[in-house]
């Protein structure tokens, strides 16, 4: 599985470099924002708040284009020529699509460290900002509970995705080559699945109401006021949407190695 | 003679077709098969079944002993009808790939090849001639040790020179203690290769036989006994 994830970097490699060129001139961009401004709050404060802001959400769009290249490159491999060399390698489905699920937790990773160094050295250089930022950036990046909810939205992202997966390589067992009614199946199953997971979702929280993680996140970061508040993030549905994921890991894997027509 | 495929009342359907039907056949070890027929007969079918990349709906396959699947993979060199490399690869890359990959596959044989087809390690895939990535996947294919090579159309797109280059390789490395199954529509220019020969025909085996035996029963060569078999389908 390794070789595999090593292969797919490598073929990604002018990818990232141009995706991670855009970034980083984005938040030279941004920051250029800042020159000549001065450091009186009342007067700097909507451009300082709005730069990082803007800046995490073309993070968020980098992500998402990411996520986009994921499935395409998988649903090509399925209905393409490609598929022939992938899938003729003498790996299991699970080592295929494991392998996938370890690019996606690179480009999840990648796009969260290079998000938040873009977000934070904004932030430290916003008039008016900074001066109340910088004294708490080390701070904040030890907090443990913003940790544990980053790793929860990775765990819950990477099992939308193996759903994802799942609905693409379902699709094509049902529809053999016909690539446009596959991918019509394949929707059908991602949009069915994710409906009956929202809700049973619903109904587990209602059954189990109460079971919450407390989380404080932001407690390090006072300047955003609420910080100092818990906020209580459901358990039961984002646990049965990480079992839902590893089901369609387990399924998808066995669809590759015993009903795939390529 | 041991037996190195072995196939029996294979069956193929996909939704609205049957792609093949109640096949059986066997490949002796150190034999070269043709498989011949005209499209939508059912070639690519069976060599992708052959490959592990399509899984059957009835009967039973058997390669070195083991179904297809992860085992079988490991000793099947399949060469597809399609350019199955990635653009991004260069030549050099592509071997990688398949040395990473595959046991068998031996470096050195592949930088001959290389060398035979004119072919340097640094060209990227994406920016060759479609003869010279035919050239390309050949080479990859050939520098593996596998027991049984599975090729489909490996002329496609070939001038002579390159098809000469490419018959040169597959003579040069076939091996007594392997097979290999071939499919093709130009049959004139491979038919003396073949110890075997099976014709297909909307999914079913419609001839069968030792390719000699064929020609002496029938005093006819493969590419006449094609042309008999398929009515007025054109050969190339």
């Amino acid at each position: 599985m390794w070789k595999l994830v090593r292969y797919q970097l490598r073929g990604r490699r002018l990818l990232y470099t141009i995706g991670l060129i855009i970034m980083g001139a984005l938040t030279l961009y941004q920051a250029t924002r800042f020159i000549g401004m001065q450091e009186n709050p009342a007067q700097s404060a909507p451009v300082s708040m709005g730069v990082p802001l803007t800046m995490a959400l073309f993070w968020i769009l980098f992500y998402t284009v990411m996520t986009v290249i994921n499935i395409v490159t998988y649903t090509q491999d399925l209905y393409g020529d490609t598929g022939y060399l992938v899938f003729g390698l003498p790996l299991r489905g699970a080592a295929i699509l494991g392998s996938r699920i370890v690019l996606l937790v690179i480009d999840t990773l990648m796009t969260l460290l290079g998000g938040m160094t873009s977000v934070i050295v904004l932030a430290c250089l916003a008039p008016g900002l900074a001066q109340q930022i910088r004294p708490w950036v080390g701070k904040f990046l030890l907090t443990g509970d913003y940790w544990v909810m980053c790793l929860g939205v990775l765990v819950t992202i990477v099992s939308f995705m193996a759903i994802m997966f799942f609905g693409v390589t379902f699709g094509k067992t049902l529809t053999n080559s016909k690539k446009h009614l596959g991918s019509v199946f394949s929707a059908l199953v991602v949009i069915a699945v994710l409906w009956s997971s929202a809700r049973l979702g619903l109904m587990l929280e209602t059954r189990f109401n109460g079971i919450n993680l407390s989380l404080s996140p932001w407690q390090n970061l006072p300047i955003l006021g609420a910080g100092t508040q818990p906020v209580q993030f459901p358990l039961v549905s984002p646990l049965m949407f990480v079992t839902l994921g590893v089901l369609a890991f387990a399924v998808t894997s066995w669809l590759m190695d015993c009903k795939l027509n390529l | 003679m041991s037996m190195l495929v072995q196939i029996s009342n294979l069956t193929k359907r996909y939704i609205t077709t049957t792609a093949l039907s109640d096949v059986s056949l066997e490949v002796p070890e150190g034999h070269i098969m043709g498989l011949l027929g005209p499209n939508g007969s059912g070639k690519t079918t069976l060599m992708k079944i052959l490959a592990g990349l399509v899984s059957p709906t009835s009967g039973s396959v058997l390669v070195d002993g083991m179904a297809p699947g992860v085992g079988t993979k490991a000793t099947v060199s399949f060469l597809p009808d399609v350019n199955h490399l990635d653009r991004w690869m260069s030549v050099g890359e592509a071997g990688d790939f398949y040395a990473d990959f595959y046991l068998d596959f031996d470096r050195k044989r592949f930088e001959e090849l290389l060398a035979i087809m004119r072919l340097t390690a640094g060209q990227k895939i994406g920016s060759l001639s479609k003869g010279m990535v035919e050239k390309a996947r050949v080479s990859l294919v050939f520098s593996r040790r596998a027991r049984l090579y599975v090729l489909d159309e490996p002329f496609g797109g070939l001038d002579p020179l390159a098809r000469s280059q490419v018959l040169d390789a597959l003579v040069a490395n076939f091996r007594t203690d392997c097979s290999m199954i071939l499919s093709t529509q130009m049959v004139a220019d491979v038919e003396r290769f073949f110890d075997d020969v099976v014709f297909l025909d909307g999914g079913r085996v419609v001839l069968a036989g030792d390719a000699e035996d064929l020609r002496t029963r029938r005093g006819a060569s493969i590419e006449d006994i094609y042309r008999e078999v398929y009515g007025h389908v054109e050969t190339r």
